[in-house]
C-alpha cells in the first residue's frame, strides 16, 4: 500500500502528536501543581532560610546567686566588628573611624577589607561596649557589628568544679552552667534582613526583629562567705600536706541545702585551662560527688546509728578488743595492737575501736545493713543537681564474705562518694530523716524577678527512729571532745565528730602509704545546723584523720562561727595556750606518755614497736591543757584507724 | 467505446467539478492574525518576564537594570522584522533552497567548533560571534534540518515507508547531531532527536521503523551520559537534588524553592525572592520558575494555555497546507516549540534531568527569539497559502475589491 498515502493520514499522526503534546502539557500541570500547591509550604519554609540573612541576638546567659544574694557568676555583651566591602562606601572613613575606636593602624584596618573578595571582613573581637558606642556614633556605612556574650565569674577560683564553665558557644560544660544549662542558656533571638545569595541587603526589605529572651538566674543554696571559708582552709592544707585533693562539704543536716561544696586542686573559672583537655576535666572533677572512696571509719557514725535502730546495741552494752579479729579465718587487726580491752559503745567510737564496729556490723547482719544502705542511700544515686554524679561501689550482696562485712563495720570494702557519707550520715544525726542534698534554691527571671522554680524540700523520709540521733549525737560529742577528733574542738563550741583514716586500694591490693585522712563533724549537738565533712586525699607525711582533717574542720567550724556570729555554748570558754609540747620521739612508749601526762596532756598511741618516732603535734608547740598528741610508733601494722 | 466515451465524460465532468470547488475554495491571502497575536502576547510577556528576572542580577552584574530587557526588546524588534518579511516570502522557496539550508547548517556548526570564531561560554562552544551579536549555531541548524526533512519527506513521500527511504534523513540528523555533541550541546542534541522521529512520524513511517530506531537511540542517550562524568552528576542530582543543595542539585532546588513560593496566584509580578541571585540563568533557561513563583500556578496554565493555541494553530496550519512542504514544514516548526516548551518546563520542574534549552519566545536571548519569530514568519506564509480559509472570511467591501483584482490563489504543486 505504498502508493496509497492519503492525507487523511497525515491528520491522524498530526492528531496522535497533538494528543502526545497535550499529555505532556497536562503530566507538567501535575507536577506544577504538585510543586507550587501541593508542596508549597515544605519548600517555602527551605527558601525562607536562604532568604533571610539571620543576625543571631544572643541571649544574655542567665546569672548565678549564692542564697544571701551574692553574685557569683554574670555575662556581659562584648561585640565583634566586622566589614563588608560590597557595602563600603567610602573606605578612608570607615578605616579611620574604626582605627580610632578600636586602636587599630590604620593603614592595616584598610588593607584588611579593601579589595577583599570575602563578602564579610573580620575587624576586631571581643570589643567593650564603650568601644562600640564610639564607632556608632561615627557610624559610616558597610561596618558591622555581631554581639556575643562572656561570662563572668565573679570571684574567679571559687566553687570551681560546682560552677562549672561554658565553651565558647556558650553552652554549659561542667557543674551547674552544664546541668541547668537549658535553664541559664536563654532563648537566641535574630535580627531577619531580606538579603540576595552573598548576604546583601535588599533595598526597601523589612527588618524583622525576634528579640531574645534572656536566660533565668539561679539562686544556689551555697553561702558564698561559708565556701571562700572552706576554700582558704582547703589551700592551706594543700600547702601543708601536699595531698593529690583535698575536699569538703557543708551541708545543712536537717534540709540537706549545700552551704559550701569545695574540691582543691581548682582553677580561675575566668581564665579555664583548655590546653590540655584531660588535666581541665581531671581538674572539672567534683570528688565531693563523682568520686567514690573508702570512708573509714568516718562511716563507723552510720553502723553505729544502723546498730542503734536495728536495736542490736545500746549505750549499756560492751565490747571487748584484743587487738585483732578472726573472721572466717581471716585476721583483722586493731588500729591499736595491743587492743582496748573492754569498752563502752562511747570508747569503742571515742577510740576508734575495729573489733567492736566488726562485732557490731556481724550483728546488724548482710541482708539488714544492705536494707539500710538501701535506705539511707549509701551505693546510691543521691540525686544532686550537679552532672556526674557516682553511685559509689557497694559489693553486690551474693559476693560478700563474713570478713567483708565485718570490715564495713570500719568503713572498708565499701566506697561511697563524701556527699553520700554526708547526706547518711545527716540522717543519723538530724532525728532519723533522709534529705535530699541540693544546690539549686530557686530559679528566676532575670529581671522581674518572678520566681520559676522553688526547690521543694519536703515529702523527706523518716529512715531511722528519731531516738538514734539522741543517744549517738551526745557520744559523737565525746569523740571531739575526748576520743580521737579532739583536733576538730573549737573551744567554747560542743561539736560532735569523728574522725576517719583510710587505707587505699589499688588493684585489689593495699596500697602502702596511701591513705585518705577524714574528718565528719557537726554543730550543734541537738538539732544539728551544719554538718561537715573534709576529706584529704592522699596526704603527704601525717596521714591520720584526726591530725590531718580534724584541725581543718575545727578551722572551718570556727571561721563559721565567727561568720554566723553563733553564741558560744560555753561563754567562759576560751582557748590557753600555755602548755610547750615537749619532744617525745625516741623514747619508749611508757616514757612518752608520762611526759605527757605530766604536763596535762592526752595522747595517742599509733602502732607498735619499742621508740617513738613521730609526734603530732609537732613539739615546742603551744597548746592548751587536755589537747592531744598523736605518739607514732617505730612498727605500723597498717590498718585503718 | 460506451466504456471508454462514460469514463471521459466522468473524468470531464469531474475536472468541471473540481474548477468548480476551486473557485469556491479560492481566497484572499489573509495574514492568520490569530497566530501573529499569539506570538505578540508570548513576545512580550517575555520581555516583561526577562526584565523582571533579570533586573536585579543585571544591575548587579552590569549596573544596569534593564541590560537584558534591551537586548530582549531589540531580539524583538529583529525577530518582528524577520517574521513580516518571512510572511511574504513564498515558503516554496525554501524548499528550492533546502539543500543549501542543509549545507549552511552543517557550516555553521563545523565554524563553531572553530577557537576564535565559536564563543566559549560554561565550558561549551554554542555561538558564533558576529560582533555585534551572538547567535547560537545549533538555532539555525534546527530550522536549516527541519526545511531539509520537510522537503525530503514531501519529495520523497513513497520512500518512507522503506527503511532505506529514512535513511538520508537519519544520516541528516545523525551528522548535525554529531556536530552539536562536539560543542557540546546535550540539550539540543536531545531536541533535535525528538524532532526528527516526530517529523518522520507524521512523515508517515512505519511504526516497527520508530520501533526499531528508538533502541538505538536510547543506548546513544545512555552511553552519551555515561561518557562524561558530570552528566552522571547532573542525572544523579535530578534523582536526589536535596542530597547535593550547594553542589549539582543547587540549580534545581532553587528552581523548586521559586516554584513552591508560587502557590496558587503567584507572588505578584516583579515580586520575585530567588531572582536575588539565588537562581542562576533566572532570566534565560529558568525563566519559568520565575514565573511560576511570580504569577503561580494559575499563571503558569495560562502560559502553558498559550502555547497550547500556539501549537494547536500550527498543527491546523499544517493540516490546512495546500501541499505536503508545507504540511511538514509547519509540523517541524510547530514540533520544535513543543518539544522545547515541554523539556523547558519538564527541567525546571525537575521531572526530567537538568539541562539547558531555553523557553520558546519567552526565555532571553535575542538570536533564539529572532529566529523562533522568523519561523513564525514562515507559519504565517504557509497559512495564508492553505487550500482552505482558516477562519472565515467575512466579505467586505475591500476583501471584494481584493478578489476583483484577482489575487487569487494557485496551488503549487511539488
Amino acid at each position: 500500500m505504498v502508493g496509497n498515502y492519503s492525507s487523511i493520514s497525515v491528520g491522524k499522526r498530526l492528531l496522535a502528536s497533538v494528543l502526545a503534546i497535550g499529555f505532556f502539557f497536562v503530566l507538567l500541570l501535575g507536577r506544577l501543581l504538585f510543586l507550587q500547591v501541593i508542596d508549597s509550604s515544605t519548600l517555602q519554609a527551605r527558601a525562607l532560610s536562604q532568604w533571610m540573612r539571620d543576625i543571631p541576638i544572643e541571649a544574655l546567659r542567665g546569672k548565678i546567686y549564692d542564697r544571701n544574694g551574692v553574685l557569683l557568676a554574670d555575662s556581659y555583651t562584648t561585640y565583634d566588628v566586622y566589614v563588608r566591602p560590597a557595602a563600603v562606601e567610602n573606605a578612608e572613613n570607615v578605616a579611620s573611624v574604626l582605627a580610632h575606636a578600636l586602636e587599630l593602624n590604620y593603614d592595616e584596618v584598610l588593607a584588611k577589607f579593601s579589595g577583599s573578595t570575602y563578602s564579610e571582613v573580620l575587624i576586631a573581637k571581643g570589643i567593650q561596649s564603650d568601644q562600640m558606642q564610639s564607632i556608632l556614633n561615627n557610624y559610616e556605612n558597610g561596618i558591622l557589628f555581631s554581639e556575643n556574650t562572656e561570662r563572668n565569674y565573679v570571684f574567679n577560683d571559687l566553687l570551681t568544679q560546682v560552677l562549672g564553665f561554658t565553651n565558647v558557644d556558650g553552652d554549659g560544660q561542667t557543674g551547674l552552667e552544664a546541668f541547668y544549662n537549658a535553664y541559664l542558656k536563654g532563648v537566641e533571638g535574630a535580627s531577619l534582613t531580606e538579603g540576595d545569595i552573598r548576604g546583601d541587603t535588599i533595598k526597601g526589605s523589612t527588618t524583622y526583629y525576634l528579640p531574645a529572651i534572656d536566660g533565668l538566674d539561679l539562686h544556689l543554696t551555697i553561702d558564698a562567705g561559708m565556701q571562700q571559708i572552706v576554700e582558704s582552709v582547703l589551700n592551706s592544707a594543700m600547702a601543708l600536706h601536699n595531698p593529690k585533693s583535698a575536699s569538703c562539704i557543708v551541708m545543712q543536716p536537717q534540709t540537706g541545702e549545700i552551704l559550701a561544696m569545695s574540691t582543691k586542686p581548682s582553677f580561675n573559672l575566668n581564665e579555664v585551662p583548655r590546653d590540655d583537655v584531660q588535666e581541665l576535666m581531671q581538674l572539672s572533677q567534683n570528688f565531693n560527688v563523682s568520686s567514690a572512696y573508702e570512708p573509714g571509719s568516718t562511716f563507723k557514725v552510720i553502723i553505729a546509728a544502723i546498730a542503734l535502730d536495728a536495736g542490736v546495741t545500746s549505750v549499756h552494752d560492751y565490747f571487748y578488743c584484743s587487738g585483732f579479729k578472726v573472721v572466717q579465718g581471716v585476721k583483722i587487726n586493731c588500729a591499736r595492737r595491743s587492743g582496748h580491752g573492754s569498752q563502752s559503745l562511747e570508747k569503742i567510737l571515742c577510740n576508734s575501736c575495729n573489733c567492736g564496729f566488726m562485732e557490731l556490723a556481724m550483728r546488724i547482719g548482710l541482708d539488714t545493713l544492705y536494707d539500710y544502705f538501701k535506705k539511707l542511700k549509701v551505693g546510691e544515686i543521691l540525686g544532686v543537681d550537679v552532672p556526674g554524679e557516682s553511685s559509689g561501689v557497694l559489693m553486690s550482696k551474693a559476693s560478700v564474705h563474713l570478713y567483708d562485712l565485718a570490715r564495713m563495720g570500719f568503713g572498708q570494702a565499701i566506697a561511697i562518694t563524701p556527699l553520700q557519707l554526708v547526706s547518711a550520715s545527716s540522717a543519723c544525726i538530724n532525728g532519723g530523716i533522709l534529705v535530699q542534698p541540693y544546690l539549686v534554691k530557686e530559679i528566676s527571671t532575670n529581671h522581674s524577678q518572678t520566681v520559676a522554680y522553688i526547690k521543694e524540700t519536703g515529702a523527706m523520709q523518716r529512715v531511722l527512729q528519731s531516738s538514734v540521733s539522741e543517744i549517738l549525737n551526745p557520744l559523737l560529742e565525746k569523740v571531739v571532745s575526748s576520743g580521737g577528733g579532739k583536733q576538730a574542738q573549737v573551744v567554747g563550741y560542743n561539736i560532735g565528730g569523728k574522725t576517719g583514716t583510710a587505707q587505699k586500694y589499688e588493684n585489689g591490693a593495699i596500697a602502702q602509704g596511701k591513705y585518705v585522712a577524714s574528718f565528719l563533724g557537726f554543730y550543734p549537738i541537738l538539732n544539728p545546723e551544719y554538718i561537715v565533712l573534709v576529706v584529704v586525699d592522699e596526704p603527704q607525711g601525717a596521714y591520720y584523720g584526726g591530725v590531718v582533717a580534724a584541725p581543718l574542720a575545727s578551722q572551718i567550724f570556727s571561721k563559721i562561727f565567727e561568720l554566723r556570729e553563733t553564741e558560744k555554748d560555753d561563754a567562759n570558754a576560751h582557748r590557753v595556750t600555755n602548755i610547750c609540747v615537749p619532744d617525745v620521739t625516741g623514747l619508749t612508749l611508757t616514757e612518752a606518755c608520762s611526759k605527757l601526762a605530766e604536763l596535762g596532756l592526752y595522747y595517742l598511741v599509733d602502732g607498735t614497736g619499742g621508740v617513738v618516732v613521730d609526734q603530732y603535734v609537732k613539739p615546742n608547740t603551744m597548746v592548751s591543757k587536755g589537747d592531744v598528741v598523736l605518739i607514732i610508733m617505730s612498727e605500723n601494722d597498717g590498718e585503718a584507724w | 467505446m460506451r466504456a471508454k466515451q462514460l469514463k471521459r465524460q466522468a473524468i470531464t465532468q469531474n475536472k468541471q467539478k473540481n474548477r468548480g470547488n476551486q473557485v469556491r475554495n479560492t481566497y484572499v491571502k489573509q495574514t492568520d492574525w490569530y497566530l501573529v497575536a499569539l506570538v505578540l502576547v508570548l513576545v512580550i510577556f517575555g520581555c516583561v518576564m526577562v526584565y523582571s528576572a533579570s533586573m536585579y542580577s543585571a544591575e548587579h552584574n552590569y549596573g544596569d537594570a534593564y541590560f537584558f530587557l534591551k537586548k530582549q526588546v531589540i531580539g524583538a524588534v529583529l525577530g518582528l522584522m524577520c517574521m513580516c518579511a518571512l510572511r511574504f516570502v513564498p515558503y516554496t522557496f525554501l524548499y528550492k533552497v533546502r539543500y543549501i539550508a542543509l549545507i549552511v547548517s552543517v557550516l555553521v556548526l563545523v565554524v563553531v567548533l572553530i577557537p576564535g570564531v565559536g564563543k566559549e561560554s560554561y565550558g561549551a562552544r554554542r555561538w558564533i560571534n558576529l560582533g555585534f551579536f551572538t547567535i547560537q549555531a545549533s538555532e539555525i541548524a534546527k530550522f536549516g534540518f527541519i526545511i531539509f526533512t520537510a522537503g525530503y519527506l514531501a519529495q520523497m513521500r513513497k520512500r518512507v515507508k522503506t527503511f532505506v527511504g529514512i535513511l538520508p534523513v537519519l544520516c541528516v540528523a545523525i551528522v548535525l547531531c554529531g556536530l552539536i555533541m562536539l560543542e557540546p550541546n546535550m540539550s539540543i542534541t536531545m531536541c533535535m532527536v525528538m524532532l526528527t522521529f516526530v517529523m518522520l512520524f507524521v512523515g508517515g513511517i512505519r511504526a516497527k521503523h520508530v520501533a526499531l530506531l528508538s533502541v538505538p537511540t536510547l543506548l546513544g542517550a545512555v552511553g552519551l551520559i555515561l561518557a562524561k562524568p558530570y552528566r552522571m552528576a547532573r542525572l544523579m542530582a535530578f534523582l536526589n537534588p536535596w542530597a547535593s543543595v550547594q553542589g549539582e542539585g543547587f540549580q534545581l532546588v532553587q528552581s523548586l524553592y521559586a516554584l513552591g513560593s508560587g502557590g496558587w496566584f503567584g507572588v505578584g509580578l516583579f515580586n520575585s525572592r530567588q531572582k536575588y541571585l539565588f537562581l542562576p540563568f533566572s532570566e534565560s533557561d529558568f525563566i519559568f520558575s520565575i514565573i511560576g513563583e511570580e504569577l503561580g500556578w494559575v499563571g503558569c496554565l495560562c502560559v502553558l494555555a498559550v502555547f497550547m493555541l500556539l501549537i494547536l494553530r500550527g498543527i491546523k496550519i499544517a493540516l490546512k497546507s495546500k501541499d505536503r512542504f508545507g504540511t511538514y514544514l509547519a509540523t517541524g516548526i510547530t514540533a520544535i516549540i513543543a518539544i522545547q516548551v515541554v523539556v523547558n518546563v519538564a527541567v525546571v520542574t525537575g521531572s526530567i534531568p537538568p539541562t539547558g534549552l531555553p523557553l520558546p519566545f519567552i526565555s532571553s536571548g535575542s538570536s533564539a527569539l529572532i529566529v523562533f519569530m522568523s519561523a513564525m514568519g514562515v507559519l504565517l506564509n504557509i497559512s495564508a497559502n492553505s487550500q482552505t480559509p482558516l477562519f472565515t472570511v467575512v466579505e467586505t467591501k475591500t476583501l471584494r475589491k481584493r478578489i476583483q483584482r484577482k489575487k487569487l490563489v494557485e496551488p503549487l504543486q511539488i
